[in-house]
């Protein structure tokens, strides 16, 4: 058997381009498992009206998002006006959740900000959070007339990822 | 050189006290088996925040919670794979630092063994193409190494 120097040169490409991809891809961004499965059951109060409690049959029916968000959270600030241009198009339905925050805090940021949310869920100790998987706020989730998840956010949105992952399954026909 | 080690002993002295403010949390468990699946669990899960620390070295405030859920899950008597199962569920299997063999991960598991296999065989290749060249050795050289061998036999008879 003549060594053959191609062999191994080849697998050496091979790794070089195999790591080349990795490096591409963000180690932060996690798969989540909950896609394409139904939302978690949850019974909260709504951040206006603390008195009303609402669970999920209440909210489904029609494409929306579950944007979850905190006064803390600093990216979310970064994304706020994106929504609240959303929220003015009136394209989807925008539901707000609370997570882990002072009420009262987060009633003085929507005054400061604009509201763009439907209602707004408070998840004072983060149990939604949990069952949705939250691990960085702000997440935002798009819900199908069904109750599934269709798609998951990390991190702040963006415009591109408004029209291209968020709003396409919204307009399935075209 | 006093100085240098009082130093370092300072330096690891506060080293330490920071990972015992880490774990600043006290939960008691009725039985010592409890507590003991759960400092083990605690190392087995991965903090999704800070992802390369386990649950047990994390400060972050959502290990904090997963904490006290898994606290939660073993004093309400559910089994360890009960909580895996809970927490994969929600947050996929990358919070396992140890994931089971399943048919996404099984390359990674069997690449090695394939890796062994490919070396055994280019070895085993290689000592047999050794062995062919040892049976080919020039006919004028067998002459030289006989004469010499038969030169010592008689200059040792000499001797």
């Amino acid at each position: 058997m003549k060594a053959q120097p191609i062999i191994p040169i080849a697998i050496f490409i091979l790794l070089v381009a195999l790591f080349g991809i990795g490096l591409t891809k963000d180690p932060r961004l996690i798969p989540s498992p909950l896609i394409g499965k139904p939302l978690p059951e949850f019974e909260l109060s709504l951040l206006h009206h603390p008195e009303d409690i609402v669970e999920k049959h209440d909210l489904i029916g029609e494409y929306m998002l579950l944007n979850v968000w905190a006064s803390w959270c600093v990216a979310c600030a970064e994304e706020h006006s994106l929504i609240v241009d959303l929220a003015k198009q009136k394209i989807i339905k925008i539901v707000g959740i609370n997570y882990k925050d002072k009420s009262a805090d987060a009633l003085r940021w929507l005054e400061e900000k604009g509201d763009p949310y439907d209602s707004t869920l408070v998840d004072f100790d983060g149990e939604l959070g949990m069952d949705l998987g939250v691990y960085g706020v702000p997440e935002t989730f798009l819900i199908d007339p069904k109750g599934q998840v269709l798609y998951k956010h990390v991190g702040p949105l963006t415009l591109e990822v408004i029209e291209n992952n968020l709003l396409t399954f919204t307009r399935p026909e075209q | 050189m006093m100085e240098m080690i009082r130093i370092v002993v300072l330096a690891l002295a506060s080293l330490s006290a920071l990972s015992i403010l880490a774990s600043d949390y006290s939960y008691t468990f009725t039985t010592p088996q409890r507590e003991m699946r759960y400092q083990s669990l605690m190392e087995e899960l991965r903090c999704l925040v800070c992802q390369n620390q386990s649950l047990a070295d994390s400060n972050a405030e959502l290990a904090q919670d997963l904490r006290k859920k898994v606290y939660d899950m073993i004093t309400t008597g559910n089994d360890d794979d009960q909580i895996m199962d809970f927490l994969t569920d929600r947050y996929g299997k990358f919070i396992l630092y140890d994931p089971k063999l399943n048919y996404e991960n099984a390359p990674l598991w069997l690449l090695p063994i394939l890796m062994i296999c490919i070396g055994v065989y280019v070895i085993s290749r290689l000592a047999k193409q050794g062995e062919r060249s040892e049976a080919v050795i020039p006919q004028s050289a067998q002459d030289d190494a006989d004469a010499l061998v038969k030169h010592l036999e008689e200059r040792s008879k000499q001797l």
